[in-house]
């Protein structure tokens, strides 16, 4: 990754990394999991842990990535199945969003996964299988079948 | 319709709450990722209640020890119109500039004797902290030890903005002071001398 080279191994690295990226993960969270305050908390936690290993991380960003999501997913198992908490009041979330994170909802947990972090945030096909335990030919299924659903529900909305 | 990439834009337009002043208050509390089970949360809870009594000790001790103490003054406002911006001699007034998220100026301090820190911020609506600790207390990539703290300001600065302070004597050697808030760009190695 391009932005990955740049901070690699650089002092302030991890505050560059959020700096750079903390938005996009916090939204590709939030689209993942449904939850700003879950979002907001596997960042926050991925961010502190990185910090925490100080230049002992190859490449911070990778690795805050996968943290983030690997917490998101531990916290989500926890918490009631197809909750959506978009209307907390603490967190103002368009309607356009509001919709999109309700049509993922409606995917699997691995199609979703996949969706958002390769097709939204960019992240590589290899980085997604890591996230979730399997090969990236697994990964490329999920990926197809996924978007097949998603383009099917957001037509459905829009029709 | 457009394709799924295209869609997904849209999340694009979701404003995410600004957490790192939580990352960095995070980073020195104990981590976990499990649920700790009813054994570990005593355990957890005794330590922490140990710690608790621990740090509530050396702050009454801090509080009532002689005045030498190297801690903060409790008189922030101690301008001193001669303070220096960069210095190669050891000084005690001295000037610290905060521009992007950077720390600059004099960089070299006078031991045995309190220092009066003039500090101003030039990042517009950026919140900083300062707190002072001895050099081998941080790493390079920036994390340092909380416990090593030998001075912290009193409260937050925000930018534009300017503070000053009279820090108690300090004893010669290297230090690292640096902005709480962003500890692993906005720091400045400080030798005393």
């Amino acid at each position: 990754m391009e932005q990955d080279s740049l901070v690699t191994g650089a002092p302030g690295s991890i505050e560059s990394v959020y700096r750079e990226q903390y938005a996009r993960l916090w939204r590709a969270l939030l689209a993942f999991g449904g939850d700003p305050e879950a979002a907001s908390d596997a960042a926050t936690e991925a961010f502190a842990q990185a910090l925490g290993h100080g230049d002992a991380l190859r490449s911070p960003a990778d690795w805050i990535w996968v943290t983030a999501f690997r917490i998101v997913r531990g916290e989500l198992k926890i918490k009631p199945v197809g909750r959506v908490r978009l209307t907390d009041g603490t967190y103002e979330i368009p309607e356009p969003v509001d919709h999109l994170v309700a049509a993922l909802r409606r995917l699997s947990e691995r199609q979703r996964l996949a969706i958002v972090l390769h097709d939204y945030a960019d992240r590589p096909v290899k980085e997604v299988a890591s996230v979730l335990g399997t090969t990236t030919a697994t990964v490329y299924v999920h990926l197809s079948q996924g978007r097949k659903r998603l383009r099917s529900l957001l037509g459905e909305r829009d029709g | 319709m457009a394709n799924v990439k295209d869609r997904l834009g849209v999340l694009d337009k979701a404003t995410p709450p600004d957490v790192w002043r939580s990352v960095v208050s995070r980073t020195s509390e104990p981590l976990h990722l499990a649920e700790p089970t009813s054994a570990k949360r005593r355990v957890l809870a005794a330590t922490l209640a140990l710690g608790v009594f621990a740090g509530a000790s050396v702050l009454v001790w801090q509080a009532f020890r002689p005045a030498s103490s190297p801690l903060m003054s409790a008189t922030p406002a101690v301008h001193s119109s001669t303070a220096v911006d960069a210095c190669d001699s050891p000084s005690d007034a001295v000037k610290v500039d905060a521009k992007d998220l950077q720390l600059h100026g004099c960089a070299i301090w006078q031991a045995g004797t309190p220092i009066s820190l003039r500090y101003v911020t030039q990042d517009q609506g950026i919140e900083s902290k300062l707190a002072l600790v001895p050099a081998d207390a941080c790493t390079a990539g920036g994390a340092c030890d909380d416990s090593k703290v030998v001075w912290e300001a009193g409260d937050f600065v925000a930018g534009v903005g300017d503070a000053s302070y009279r820090i108690g004597p300090l004893d010669p050697g290297r230090y690292v002071l640096f902005d709480r808030v962003h500890p692993t760009s906005a720091r400045l190695e400080i030798d005393v001398r």
